[in-house]
């Protein structure tokens, strides 16, 4: 049986997992600080479950990358499903009219019977690079914002509201940014891995450096109405 | 340059392209809702110096209507038995002197049933149930129609401002029943459901044809009153066939 290589693996923890496993373990602490009605807030939840989702997928990858394992399939499995679902549900969550949380629901269902197909019949595998899911995981989250969008510059609800002091603003700014340059990366990631390296490696920063942004913004959503409640301050609304 | 370069650039241009793409969108989106925001802010200030308006003229219309009553008591009421005090005081004999003392507490008491009325606090006290049933009775004491009040009592729960504009609206309905409409019987029934509360107005009058131009106007006042406390007017009419007018206000 092939011994576990813990030494590669924390030779290859950088900055970039230490940071969300701190915003995981940050977000978790947050979380339990929380008052019972603060905990029972969709946003909070989602984005405590983001955090963790990330962090854990992100160490897996890690090492099983470390055994000299392929780890496209960590990625694939919770990268492109899991954290996208959670994505998903996080702006169905900002969303105010009930047959735009249903669109949501069914562009859920949408990319899992097509992930699931695609898987099936064999165009994609799961252990490939995941350009095809990862579009349309992409293409289906633009929309999401898009419906978000709409309903900011439509409803009433909204009109009270100072988008910048908004959670749900940043957030859904936020996941629209971190996909969008994270599919640029996908589709040409084949591409400059093979035939232009020192490209890829820079490139790869910026979905990387996104997702920690991405994470920030969600341990702040965490935060923010315990900030709100000990030093009546509210930096975000959540 | 060589080719690697130049594809460095491209992607990197292509990137800053797009981020500056993603940018302007979201920035955009935040100008469109502040502009929305500043719009509503007009709308609402529109609205509220409207409704401001709206409930100035009503007090305006409500005072001067218990001026001319008052004028009324005073001349026919407050002045009749003044002189009949005067009468009374002026004669030698006692019993006569007593009347008049009598009159001059009842000229008293009236003086101050009077002053209650000379500014609006009379409606605090007042309930929208009685001040109709109030309506009522004097019309029915004139002998002009028969008249009957039908209330849940879902109405007693009300601020000065609808109830100001309610009793005016009231009070407008039944002039223009009185003066126009010749009718036998005037009902109003007051009755809630889930979702509104209702007083109806009904007369067995003649009727008039709601599309002409002439009755328009004042009914048009009436409806954007109501508005003006939330609330909704409709009106169904037929020639020869009476009135039927509702006032709703949300529960």
């Amino acid at each position: 049986m092939k011994e576990v290589n813990l030494d590669l693996f924390f030779d290859r923890l950088n900055y970039y997992q230490l940071s969300l496993a701190a915003f995981a373990i940050a977000g978790l602490f947050g979380y339990s600080l929380l008052s019972t009605a603060q905990r029972k807030n969709e946003a909070v939840r989602l984005s405590l479950g983001i955090l963790v989702v990330v962090a854990c997928y992100e160490l897996i990858g890690t090492f099983v990358g470390a055994q000299q394992i392929v780890n496209n399939w960590v990625y694939n499995l919770f990268n492109s499903h899991v954290a996208a679902i959670l994505f998903f549900l996080l702006l169905r969550s900002f969303l105010k009219r009930k047959s735009h949380k249903k669109m949501v629901n069914i562009l859920i269902v949408l990319f899992l019977l097509t992930s699931l197909v695609l898987h099936l019949t064999g165009f994609v595998h799961y252990n490939d690079s995941g350009e095809y899911i990862s579009f349309l995981n992409t293409v289906l989250m633009l929309c999401c914002c898009g419906l978000y969008f709409i309903e900011l510059i439509t409803l009433d609800e909204f009109l009270d509201v100072d988008p910048l002091r908004e959670f749900s603003f940043w957030a859904s700014t936020a996941i629209l940014f971190y996909f969008s340059s994270s599919f640029m990366i996908y589709i040409s990631h084949k591409y400059l891995y093979t035939h232009h390296l020192d490209i890829y490696y820079m490139v790869r920063e910026i979905p990387t450096n996104m997702t920690l942004l991405c994470n920030l913004l969600l341990c702040m959503g965490i935060y923010s109405p315990l900030i709100k409640d000990r030093f009546k301050l509210e930096i975000i609304h959540v | 340059m060589s080719e690697q370069e130049s594809q460095f650039l491209l992607i990197l241009f292509g990137g800053i392209f797009f981020a500056f793409l993603m940018s302007l969108f979201v920035v955009g989106m935040v100008v469109l809702h502040r502009q929305r925001q500043v719009q509503n802010k007009q709308k609402i200030s529109q609205i509220k110096s409207e409704h401001e308006k709206t409930l100035l003229n009503v007090e305006n219309e409500i005072q001067q209507e218990t001026l001319t009553r008052i004028g009324r008591e005073l001349h026919d009421n407050i002045g009749q038995l003044l002189s009949l005090a005067k009468l009374n005081l002026n004669s030698p004999k006692p019993e006569k002197q007593t009347e008049g003392r009598e009159y001059l507490n009842q000229i008293i008491k009236e003086v101050r049933t009077l002053s209650k009325t000379l500014n609006l606090d009379w409606l605090e006290s007042v309930s929208l149930d009685d001040f109709i049933r109030q309506q009522l009775e004097k019309i029915q004491s004139t002998g002009f129609c028969e008249t009957a009040l039908e209330s849940d009592g879902s109405f007693l729960e009300l601020n000065k401002d609808q109830k100001l504009v309610l009793i005016r609206v009231i009070q407008e309905c039944l002039n223009n029943a009185i003066k126009h409409a010749q009718p036998d019987r005037i009902d109003i029934r007051i009755a809630k459901n889930n979702l509104s509360r209702r007083i109806e107005i009904q007369d067995d009058g003649t009727g008039f044809d709601p599309s002409q131009a002439s009755t328009g106007s004042g009914m048009s006042n009436l409806k954007k009153r109501m508005e003006t406390i939330g609330g909704k007017f409709y009106l169904t009419s037929e020639v020869g066939k009476g009135t039927t007018i509702k006032l709703e206000l949300p529960v």
